[in-house]
């Protein structure tokens, strides 16, 4: 609350002011954040440890929590007897696609932005800005025409399209962000060496921007893993569905018959989110607030 | 020889089109023509079951305002809207509040504050229907039992399923506005406090006489934010209750998908999502001009 005052003020005199005021509070502070830590983790857990439970022991009275026995059967079955691997497989190649389209094309545009002057490119980049607030819910009908106009109905070539033009606009806030920290005269430097623009952009600006690279990365992976209203739409088949409808069609809303599949199937469709949260949390937080800080 | 050069020059001074024209080809393409294209379709009699369609000017407008769903669709939309704001927005405040102190494991707590915002909404709305399962093996049935409550079933309840659709994407969506608030609270500046610690102000007053105007940008731009995305919001209660029962659960951005795709009523699906796509450019409006005035503030 106003612990920045207060830890701003107590640092000059720390140790001294322990008093039960301020234990109260702490401990108070701590009792909330267990509040909050487990209405985040209760259901997760629950779906976790449900996922080792005896099929029999799910459609037991009283449900449990702790499983009675673990056991592996559940993610066995799902490998086997459902077409979830097929769907994860198909859920990586477009995440993969779509990930070094986004990159290549949002950062190249980022470096185009930062070290250019030119008109209309304040009103550019907010353009850009605004036309990423246009939800998908709103394309999603001229999405359907369009794709049937390209021929690209139930491909993966169309769901990469349009998750890398979708997601273009925010990496080239994130990254313009980052190399605009960079100093200018780190390219004047490589340019008098004889460098082209775009060596000095791939060989010497992008390797130092790992940190913002990470960032938009992995927020262009947690979108493109989770869409859903966009591949539903457009790429519904069984042959070409992703993790999401897959989910959907399989545990849709009236198969509760599938129960004891969907824990295990959760877990592994989230796994590699989690992951990446946190190989990519690191530099998550500074990547997001250099670029919105602009 | 200079001309050459000034060539060069000239070349130099524009290259930067080359980095620029793929991304914006690309981004116009798939988002202001579609958006442009899905207004024109409102305009007419598509049908996803019919090859032709025709001009046929305000039709869909007009069977719009006389729809007969459309006071419990608003009425649905509005409520859900508004409750999912109001909680999104406060409990992001209080979690940010206390994940700015000075807390041993403060990196930690904040992971896990964070983590609901990662997991897919398919599977949030896959975990929330188990959760509330409408058995007496559904978990929050048997945790409510020890409290002595009858068994409910959930999702069938018009108001129950509306509580756990509201519940599921404020689960999901707080994550954002904890990362947002704590970055505008990280941003205060600490002489502040401590002007006012040295004048003797108590944490309420601090809390609101120094915390809260300074974070007043960002809870604006949260609000616009989360407004936008809740009103824009299909996933969760798609997957989560279809609208159901009956249309108790419907709000209009579900409408859009069931008109469009259920009843493959291309123009009017389209009349919708213009609806939308106008109520959307009104929030954007606003969060530009929080954002304008917040730059001028900053200069």
């Amino acid at each position: 609350m106003t612990d920045l005052a207060q830890s701003a003020v107590t640092r000059n005199r720390r140790n001294s002011r322990w008093t039960t005021g301020r234990i109260v509070e702490t401990a108070l502070s701590y009792l909330a954040f267990a509040v909050v830590a487990t209405i985040v983790l209760f259901p997760l857990t629950w779906v976790l440890l449900g996922s080792f439970k005896n099929p029999s022991e799910i459609f037991a009275y009283p449900p449990t929590i702790w499983p009675r026995d673990f056991t592996w059967t559940n993610y066995a079955d799902v490998i086997r007897r459902t077409d979830l691997p097929k769907y994860l497989l198909n859920t990586t190649i477009v995440t993969a696609f779509t990930l070094v389209f986004t990159l290549a094309i949002g950062t190249v545009a980022a470096y185009g932005f930062s070290r250019w002057r030119f008109p209309f490119k304040q009103t550019i980049l907010v353009t850009l800005l605004v036309l990423q607030l246009i939800p998908s819910a709103v394309n999603i009908v001229p999405y359907y025409v369009m794709m049937s106009w390209l021929g690209l109905l139930n491909t993966h070539v169309g769901l990469i399209l349009i998750y890398t033009a979708t997601h273009i606009p925010f990496t080239i806030w994130i990254m313009k962000g980052f190399f605009d920290t960079l100093p200018e005269s780190l390219d004047e430097a490589a340019i008098i060496d004889g460098c082209s623009r775009f060596r000095v952009f791939w060989n010497i600006i992008l390797p130092l921007s790992l940190p913002g690279l990470s960032a938009a990365g992995f927020l262009t992976f947690l979108a493109a893993w989770s869409e859903f209203l966009v591949p539903l739409v457009i790429a519904n088949s069984r042959e070409v569905a992703v993790m999401s409808v897959g989910l959907y069609n399989f545990f849709g809303i009236d198969s509760n018959t599938a129960y004891h599949y969907a824990f295990a199937a959760s877990v592994m469709s989230t796994a590699p989110i989690v992951i990446a949260y946190l190989f990519a949390q690191e530099y998550l937080v500074s990547g997001l607030t250099s670029g919105s800080e602009k | 020889m200079s001309r050459q050069r000034s060539a060069k020059a000239l070349m130099a001074r524009h290259q930067y089109i080359f980095f620029i024209a793929p991304a914006i080809f690309l981004v116009l393409g798939f988002t202001a023509y579609p958006a442009l294209y899905g207004v024109t379709i409102s305009f007419t009699n598509m049908h996803f079951a019919y090859p032709d369609f025709r001009f046929v000017g305000l039709e869909n407008y007009w069977r719009f305002i006389s729809w007969s769903d459309l006071p419990k669709v608003g009425f649905n939309t509005v409520f859900f809207v508004a409750c999912v704001v109001a909680l999104q927005l406060s409990l992001g405040l209080l979690i940010a509040l206390l994940l700015n102190k000075a807390l041993f494991g403060r990196r930690l707590m904040r992971s896990v504050a964070i983590l609901p915002w990662i997991i897919p909404a398919i599977i949030i709305a896959l975990m929330f229907q188990q959760l509330f399962n409408g058995s007496r093996l559904g978990i929050m049935n048997a945790l409510l039992a020890n409290f002595g409550f009858d068994t409910r079933s959930w999702l069938s309840n018009p108001n129950e399923a509306m509580a756990v659709m509201i519940l599921a994407v404020v689960w999901r969506g707080v994550p954002l506005s904890i990362i947002l608030q704590l970055g505008g609270l990280q941003t205060i500046a600490r002489e502040l406090y401590e002007a006012a610690a040295i004048d003797g102000a108590t944490r309420w007053q601090t809390l609101r006489f120094i915390t809260l105007p300074n974070l007043k940008p960002i809870l604006l731009i949260n609000l616009i934010m989360i407004t936008s995305g809740t009103l824009n919001h299909i996933d969760i209660p798609l997957a989560l209750t279809g609208g159901g029962p009956g249309n108790s659960t419907e709000v209009l951005a579900l409408s859009l998908f069931k008109q469009g795709f259920q009843s493959l009523d291309a123009a009017y699906a389209s009349t919708i999502a213009t609806i939308i796509l106008i109520l959307n450019l009104l929030l954007t409006i606003a969060y530009l001009r929080v954002l304008r005035r917040k730059d001028e503030k900053d200069d």
